[in-house]
């Protein structure tokens, strides 16, 4: 039976949902009906396949006149002037004669200066005059511009100066090369494949089978050879770290060095004296691209530009480490086997919260109940100030069975065989329920949990944040506890505050595990962690609420799709 | 100088990369046609470079490159599905199934598509075509094309989608009509 045309419209904005982002499953299963025919096959295809045309590069069809367009328009003014020549070849009289050749005068005359014209605009293309346009704005996250106007598909030209503040801005040219801009931050467009940066940081991509990008710095031009590679510029050095394939590293004094070639994995420095030196490679902590609202990656850059970020454990890489900001000190963090744990457990990376990030599995075993499983733990002790905030972002997967008395640990510290601290752990519910859990902290052996309203629902991500403030003097502390369900897009709530009795000892850092009274280790979490956040301060609430905004997208989920609307809207 | 064998792999650097180049907007093309998320699609090409590169050796210069990339894409797309939670809204594998071979034969015509696509463009009223040129030359999202022009999002929504049935309906015409002419 052949498709009606509410089912054609049908078909086509189903695709426009799925492609725009806001389709849902029971969409899809629509879909699925309706191309199972060979029509809907068909027109699933066209509609798609011309979608993905726009999606790929409409510059070339909408703005930038097509080659064989000019030739044809060529070829049109041509064949004009032919005519017109020819028309006064007719009718040989010296008058006729005189409006031919004039005719014909005119018309070689506008075929020079339309070829001449066509000719320049070649040029043009080619070799973009000053003040043509290079690329346009394609993304932007908090960015502070020194002049206005900078915003997603505005334009950048060549000779134009980018200033930066802060946050991060992303520019494509016609090409698909994209590069990312991180403030503060100076950026100058030489030409479409040329830029100079007198300060900050880029990280450029190239689009497949182009090569040769060329940014320069007062230190060093760094020429790429098809791939991407990051470049920090500040007064005293340019540092290069080559994310893919290869650059060339050339050095614009000639009592230097003459230059070095740069792969995948290597970065190097230079200095104002021309001298290249190795460094270690740190790409991983250039902005590749530009966080998108309701991501980690969004949570992320807020949180390393808090003024008061102090340890950061991303577990992006999978050898995971706990970066220390204010000493610049990274040191490992890694999975522990509990004893007692069946032999088939490692360590096992999932992705994160939003599906734009990665999280380490923590895993629960079935059997001997608080002793057997996997989590982490950072290689050094954590020594704790008086006051600080965690932050860590967290799936919960349930429990494997029932246990009433299961303790799931997050975050945890040990010190000795009495003193062990229950940052945040989690609990079975009152209910009793696998797939229930309430979060508890615990900083004394001797004392019962201190429990919060914090619930947790099996599969679900929260975003959780403890603050606390010690007293060694009276030896507690003063914890406020906040909790918000990602994937419900619920609020971020205040479910614990209150003073519990202990303080937080200084010790290796469980996260996903904790520490029992034998000093073994013990309470494995069931579920995953993506991040973990400790800050040098009692945060805020608000500031806490700011970078949990970051983490929801606030879509409008997508509710059944419309019968088409014939009404103009124009 | 350069060693023969140095010589052979650059040869084969330039073989390769030609022969990716005239592909890839065809890749892109076929994989989203499989994913229906363009930058989803985009992610999935490039795994799939990477695969043709590796297995760059197995290729046989008589085969036709871009149906040998599809059968790496078709893999590297269930693969992708069961990695990423992007994919949560996945196609059926019946659905894959159903699709993805006749796709192939349609995507290789997507040279005149994008012929009568242009002249399609061309045709199309200035305010339309400006339209167009702000959601996907400048990349604006509805939103911010809502704002610019003070209308609500579904209706700019509603616009670009009778702006794309028209220019598909044009495109479907030109085909046919070249189609009959040959």
């Amino acid at each position: 039976m052949p498709m009606n045309s509410e089912e054609r419209t049908a078909l086509c904005q189903l695709v426009d949902a799925l492609v725009e982002g806001r389709g849902t499953e029971e969409d899809v299963r629509r879909l699925e009906e309706l191309v199972r025919t060979p029509e809907g096959r068909e027109l699933y295809i066209e509609y798609v396949l011309l979608l993905g045309e726009l999606h790929w590069g409409t510059g070339g069809l909408l703005d930038v006149p097509d080659p064989r367009m000019r030739a044809e328009f060529s070829a049109i003014t041509a064949d004009a002037c032919e005519k017109e020549c020819s028309a006064d070849r007719v009718k040989i009289t010296r008058r006729l004669l005189a409006w031919g050749l004039a005719g014909m005068a005119t018309a070689l005359s506008l075929c020079v200066v339309l070829l001449w014209r066509w000719h320049a605009f070649r040029q043009w293309e080619t070799t973009p005059q000053q003040g043509s346009q290079v690329a346009t704005c394609v993304g932007i996250f908090e960015a502070d511009f020194e002049t206005p106007g900078y915003t997603v598909g505005s334009p950048l030209k060549s000779g134009d100066v980018v200033r930066l503040r802060s946050g991060l801005a992303a520019w494509r040219d016609r090409h698909g090369t994209t590069w990312t801009l991180e403030g503060p931050a100076t950026l100058q467009i030489d030409e479409a494949q040329g830029v100079t940066l007198g300060a900050g940081r880029i990280v450029v991509q190239l689009a497949p089978g182009c090569h040769d990008f060329l940014v320069k710095t007062p230190h060093a031009r760094v020429v790429d050879r098809g791939t991407s590679f990051a470049v920090e510029v500040t007064s005293k050095a340019t540092c290069v770290h080559v994310l893919a394939g290869k650059v060339a590293l050339q050095l614009p004094r000639p009592d230097g060095e003459a230059g070095r070639e740069l792969r995948k994995g290597e970065a190097a420095r230079v200095g104002p004296d021309g001298r290249v030196v190795t460094i270690p490679w740190h790409g991983d902590r250039f902005w590749t691209q530009i966080p998108k609202k309701g991501s980690v990656t969004a949570w992320r850059y807020l949180a390393l530009h808090d003024p008061h970020i102090w340890l950061l454990a991303d577990f992006e890489q999978e050898t995971a480490a706990l970066y220390d900001r204010t000493s610049g000190r990274t040191c490992a963090v890694l999975p522990v086997r509990m004893r007692g744990t069946f032999s088939d457990v490692s360590a096992q990376w999932e992705v994160g919260y939003g599906g734009q990030s990665q999280a380490a599995r923590a895993m629960r075993a079935t059997r001997d109940g608080n002793s057997g499983g996997l989590g982490w733990q950072s290689e050094e002790p954590v020594i704790f100030p008086t006051r600080f905030t965690a932050e860590i972002i967290f799936r919960f997967d349930g429990w494997p069975d029932e246990s009433p008395e299961a303790v799931g640990s997050l975050l945890a510290t040990r010190q000795d065989a009495d003193r062990c601290g229950f940052l945040l752990a989690a609990v079975p519910s009152e209910t009793g329920h696998p797939s229930e859990a309430t979060l508890v902290h615990l900083l004394s052996a001797t004392e019962n949990w201190a429990q919060t309203r914090g619930r947790l629902i099996a599969g679900h991500w929260y975003l959780g944040a403890v603050i606390v403030r010690i007293d060694r003097d009276q030896n507690r502390s003063h914890i406020s506890t906040y909790l918000q369900d990602l994937t419900a897009h619920g609020k971020l709530e205040k479910v614990f505050d209150g003073w519990v009795s202990g303080t937080v000892p200084s010790g290796p850092l469980g996260i996903g595990k904790g520490f029992d009274a034998r000093l073994a280790h013990a309470y494995p979490f069931p579920g995953a962690i993506d991040e973990v956040c400790f800050y040098n301060e009692e945060m805020k609430e608000e500031s806490i609420q700011r970078r949990a905004d970051f983490l929801i997208s606030h879509a409008t989920p997508a509710g059944a799709i419309p019968l088409p609307n014939q009404t103009p809207e124009e | 100088m350069p060693s023969r064998t140095q010589g052979q792999n650059e040869d084969r650097n330039e073989v390769f990369v030609r022969l990716l180049a005239g592909i890839q907007r065809r890749l892109f093309l076929y994989v989203m046609v499989l994913v229906a998320d363009p930058q989803e699609a985009e992610e999935i090409v490039q795994d799939v470079s990477v695969v043709l590169w590796q297995r760059f050796e197995d290729f046989r210069p008589e085969e036709d490159f871009f149906r040998w990339a599809c059968g790496v894409a078709r893999h590297e797309v269930m693969k992708h599905r069961q990695r990423s939670a992007r994919a949560a809204r996945p196609f059926s594998p019946e659905f894959l199934e159903q699709i993805a071979d006749h796709a192939v034969s349609v995507v290789e015509t997507a040279d005149e598509r994008r012929e009568a696509l242009r002249e399609c463009l061309h045709e199309l009223q200035p305010h339309h075509r400006e339209l167009l040129n702000q959601r996907y030359f400048q990349q604006m999202s509805t939103e911010q094309i809502a704002q610019l022009r003070g209308k609500s999002v579904e209706a700019i929504r509603r616009m670009l989608h009778r702006i794309r049935m028209a220019v598909l309906k044009c495109i479907q015409q030109k085909l046919r009509t070249a189609e009959e002419a040959a």
